[in-house]
Parts: C-alpha cells; structure tokens; sequence
C-alpha cells in the first residue's frame, strides 16, 4: 500500500501507465489521498475541500483492466477530467470507476473518449450519491474502434441530484455505446439526462437508457432526452429508453428521436453562399451545442468542438 | 464622310452598352421534379438597373423558377440555358451561383435552430469574400453593417444572437431575408411573394429597404400577387408566368389591369 502527498496548487494530475497508478509521474494536491490496494486504485477528497483532477490514462497495447475507487467526502467538491492516450496500436483497454459522493458533496466527472482509431476501449462508472448530493458526468465518444460506457448512477440518500450529458460522434466502421442506469432508491431525488449521437460513414451508435424508480422512491424527477442524427444512410443508431416506475408520485419524462441534418436548412444556407460541407458543420455544431455548452470551462467546450468536426 | 464614320462609331458603342447592360438571360429554361415538369421553356432577359415583376396563378412555377435559378439540386433541368453575365451558371452549385451574387428571398425562410444569425452571416460574407479572393471585412466593420441594416429594416437589437428566423414572426422572417440581402449585397436578388405576410407597415419598411439597396448596376426579380407591393416598388416589366412559361409581358399597366380582370382573360 502506497500514500502519496504533493504540495501541487494548480489541480492535481494522476499518470496511470496500464493501469498502474504512476506515482512519481503525478502530482497530487495535499487535500486527496492516494492509496492503491489489492490493484484498486483509492482516490479520496477531503472533506469540505476543493478539488480539480486530471486523470490520464496511457495505455500500451496489453489488455489492462485500470480499477479506480474515487470518494468525494462529505461537502467536498471535485472536479475530474479524464483522458487516454494510447502509445501502440490497437490496444483494448479497461476501466472500472466507483464513485462515492459523500453527503452535501459535488462531483463533476468529465471523459473525453478520443482515443487511436483502432482502440477498443471499455468503461464502467458506477456512482452512489448520499444525501443532498450532486453528480454530474459529461461523456465525449469521439474515436476509437470500439467504444462502451456503461454508466450507472444510485441514489442512497435524499435529494441527490444527477446530471448525465452524452455525446457519441462515430465515423468509419467505429461502434460507440452508451449503457446508463440510474436508480432512484430514496424519494425526493432528481435526474435529467441528455445524450446525442451523430453517426457518420458506416457507424453504429447505441443508446440505452434505463431509470429505475424504486416502490418508495416517491417524488422523483426524472427526464431523459435522446436526440440522434444519422450522416449517412449506412450508419446505424439504436436507441433503447427504458422506465421501470413502481410508485406514482413522479414526474417522469423520456423522448428519442432519431434524424438527418435538415436539408431545408442546408438548402438555405447554401443560397447564402455557404458551401455545403461549411453549413453541414454548423448545422452540427448546433447540435451538439445542447451538449457541449454544460462543460464547466471554455477551454474544453473549445477542445470539444474542434474534435467534433 | 465624317459624319457616316460617326453613326458607325456611334452604333457600335451603343451595341456594346446594351451588351453590357444584360444581367441575366433565360432560355427556352425546361425543368423537372421527380419526373414532373414545371418550367416548360421560359424565355427571360434582365438588364441591370431593371426591376421585373412576375405574376401567375398559384402553381404556375414562379417558386420554381426561383429555385432553378438559385440553384436547388431537386430540379432538374432538362433544356435551355441560363447566362449570368455572360456566363453558363447551371454547371454551378447553387453556393457558387450566391457567391457570383445571385439572391433567392424565400416565400418560406427557414428555422435554423442552434445558428445565431451572426454566425450564420458572417460565414455567408466570408464566403463571398473567399469566392472572389478578397480579404472579409474586419468583425467590427461586419458587426457594424450588421447594425445599420438591422436598423434599416427595423429589426429588433436581440436578432444577433438569435437562432436564424426561429421563432420570429411571419412578417420578422420577410424581413430577415431583406436583411440578408442588404448584408450582401447581390447583383441580382429574386424575391419570392416577400409582401406576403407583411401588415402595410411591414411592407412599407421592406419596400422602402429595397429602394435604398437599388442602384444602376443590380436588378431585381420581385414575384408577388399584389400590386399594393409594385405600388412601391415599381417595376419596368410585368410577366404572367402560366403552367411553366411566360404568356405575356407588359409595362406596370399590366398588373392593374391583373388587379381589375384577374387572370381568365390571359387563360383562354
Ligand atoms: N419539390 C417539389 N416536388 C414536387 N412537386 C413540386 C415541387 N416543387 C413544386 N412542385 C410543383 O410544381 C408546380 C409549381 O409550383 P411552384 O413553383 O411552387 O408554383 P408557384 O410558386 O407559382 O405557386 C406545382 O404543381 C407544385 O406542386
Ligand atoms: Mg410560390
């Protein structure tokens, strides 16, 4: 078992190397506490303390299994980006994440999934929010061959709010999958969720989306949205909302929709002088806007939008 | 002697003016939709400096015609010719046929949500800029155009950042794709029942816009149903467009006489 303390200001950044926890590459804020046992890596924020956490990901071409355990304490508030970078070709590469949101605590979880185009990359976050808590999670799927989040989210405790945006962009033959669930266990808590796909070339997107409300779950809020498009007619999107409510007092909303880009609206700006490659782009950065404009920085809504391109 | 040289002289200069002068010529123009044709030889010349008003029955083809000339792929031209200065502009996408300064003002503009209007005209002027190999105004001479015309048109101060034309009203959508024509400034600008929809002032505004924009060298198409519109903006010929071709051709009398008769005298 290793702890390891920096006196990092600036955020810290955590290195794993193939899912080893890279101590000596890292820099850690003195308010987080690193421990790794039995091959899980613990990352742990101090109570009633801020922090912000780059979590980079190398893979090298074996088939690491990366196991992270993150528990914000109670009142604290963090901020974790992660990123993979992958050193060799076609790497399968996997991550499992549980996510501890203490009492009164914020976590603001964001992967940007742009990894080699020959990557098989599969991640599972599995997030348990106490009382009054706040979980918000923005995942990119932007490159990769084979790209899998299964994102699953329970509410243990009142009042704890969630907010999941997705965006899934594939090209090629590349196949991008979102699998959420989200449980609400305890009455009075709220989940609004927004994930979009645009499939290009001969693409797979998959959305499923499961909310489960418990028998004693009452007073729940829960909303999902999936808005699709598809670039070419040999993409394919597959979209599977799902409700399971077992109790009626909750405010429960779902819609899907699954189109192309608007050719009235290409056809309008290409009247103006907009070639058509250029209005396609703004058509989609109008579509994703929904998405991306929930980033917390400017710095990543622009990094965002220059890979969705 | 003297005196012959000089006529000679004199009707040369005068044919090469008057070639100079034609904008646009349509011939014997054939056009199809899913196998259906609409435009069935439609002959038409536009000088510059020259306002045209097209008329017809609904059906006829003049949002058609419109369209052919913009350059939307959905028809297909089977037969005839269109020149634009001199030149063949139906191997061009319709992109390229705006950007030679061609300007189709819908009868229907469209919503294009998640586009602010600024965005969406600053890529249709640095298209046009790009076209021609010059260099786009700077953003604050194109935010202050931006301005003027806004105002000009009497468009509220909030259309910046607004998507273009969602949620704006009927008349506030004519009017912004007057806007759009003020902001680039095209040599030929074809506007498809513009007045329809527009209360009197509404009308009186988007007239009064299209006045100021005029000048010798550009020319309007104006299609409409109504005189109240030509009352303002006056043009020099009137053309009855019927089942894909113009049946006849007259001075500004002819569209009063319209107003009065309607069309069954013309349909026999
Ligand atoms: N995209 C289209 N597909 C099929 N038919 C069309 C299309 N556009 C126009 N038409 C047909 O062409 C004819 C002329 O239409 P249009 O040009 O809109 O007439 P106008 O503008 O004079 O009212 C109509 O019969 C209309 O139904
Ligand atoms: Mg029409």
């Amino acid at each position: 078992m290793t702890t390891i303390n920096s006196k990092q200001v600036q955020g810290s950044q955590l290195v794993f190397e193939n899912a080893t926890f890279a101590a000596q590459k890292s820099l850690v804020e003195n308010h987080i506490e690193i421990s790794v046992s039995e091959g899980v890596t613990i990352i742990s924020v101090s109570a009633h303390t801020k922090a912000h956490i780059h979590i980079l990901h190398n893979f090298h071409g074996t088939l690491p299994h990366t196991q992270i355990e993150i528990r914000i304490q109670s009142g604290a508030h963090a901020l974790i980006i992660e990123t993979y970078a992958v050193t060799e070709k076609l790497p399968k590469a996997n991550i499992t994440t549980n996510i501890a949101v203490g009492n009164g605590a914020h976590c603001e979880f964001i992967s940007l999934q742009h990894l080699s185009e020959g990557a098989q990359f599969a991640q599972t976050i599995s997030v348990q929010q106490s009382e009054n808590s706040h979980y918000t999670a923005h995942v990119y799927q932007i490159c990769g061959s084979i790209l899998h989040s299964k994102l699953g989210v329970e509410k243990i405790g009142t009042q704890a709010n969630t907010a999941i945006y997705g965006l899934s962009y594939p090209h090629r033959k590349e196949q991008f999958e979102f699998d959420t669930t989200v449980k609400h266990s305890c009455p009075d808590c709220e989940t609004a969720e927004n994930f979009k796909i645009i499939a290009a070339d001969h693409s797979v997107g998959i959305f499923g989306g499961m909310i489960y409300v418990a028998p004693h779950a009452v007073k729940t809020a829960a909303q999902q949205s999936n808005k699709n498009i598809l670039l070419s007619p040999n993409a394919r999107i597959f979209s599977k909302p799902q409700l399971e409510i077992y109790t009626d007092d909750v405010t429960c909303n779902h819609g899907s929709t699954t189109g192309q880009l608007n050719n009235d609206a290409l056809w309008y700006m290409q009247a103006r002088g907009i070639a058509p490659e250029t209005a396609k782009q703004l058509l989609i950065q109008a579509f994703v806007h929904e998405i991306t404009e929930k980033l917390p920085t400017q710095e990543l809504r622009d990094f965002v939008a220059a890979k969705v391109q | 002697m003297q005196f012959a040289i000089n006529s000679i002289f004199a009707i040369k200069l005068q044919q090469n003016t008057k070639t100079q002068l034609r904008m646009l010529q349509i011939r014997n123009l054939h056009a199809s939709v899913q196998g259906k044709e609409i435009l069935k030889g439609v002959n038409l010349t536009v000088n510059k400096g020259e306002i045209h008003a097209i008329m017809g029955p609904n059906g006829s083809g003049k949002s058609t015609l419109s369209a052919v000339l913009a350059g939307r792929d959905v028809f297909e031209v089977s037969e005839g010719e269109i020149l634009f200065n001199g030149k063949d502009i139906l191997p061009l996408p319709a992109h390229e046929r705006a950007c030679e300064g061609i300007f189709l003002a819908f009868q229907y503009p469209v919503e294009i949500p998640g586009v602010s209007m600024t965005n969406f005209m600053k890529a249709a002027i640095d298209a046009k800029y790009a076209y021609r190999g010059e260099e786009a105004p700077s953003a604050s001479e194109f935010l202050k155009k931006m301005k003027a015309m806004r105002s000009m048109l009497g468009l509220p101060e909030k259309l910046n950042n607004r998507s273009v034309n969602e949620g704006f009203s009927g008349g506030e959508k004519k009017k912004n794709d007057i806007f759009q024509m003020a902001m680039l400034e095209p040599q030929l600008a074809i506007l498809d029942e513009t007045d329809s929809g527009l209360d009197i002032d509404a009308l009186r505004i988007v007239a009064d816009g299209v006045n100021q924009l005029k000048h010798a060298d550009n020319a309007y198409i104006v299609i409409t149903h109504y005189q109240r519109l030509l009352d303002y903006i006056v043009p020099n010929f009137v053309h009855i467009l019927y089942d894909g071709r113009i049946i006849k051709t007259g001075d500004k009398s002819l569209a009063l006489e319209l107003e009065e008769k309607g069309y069954d005298w013309l349909i026999q």
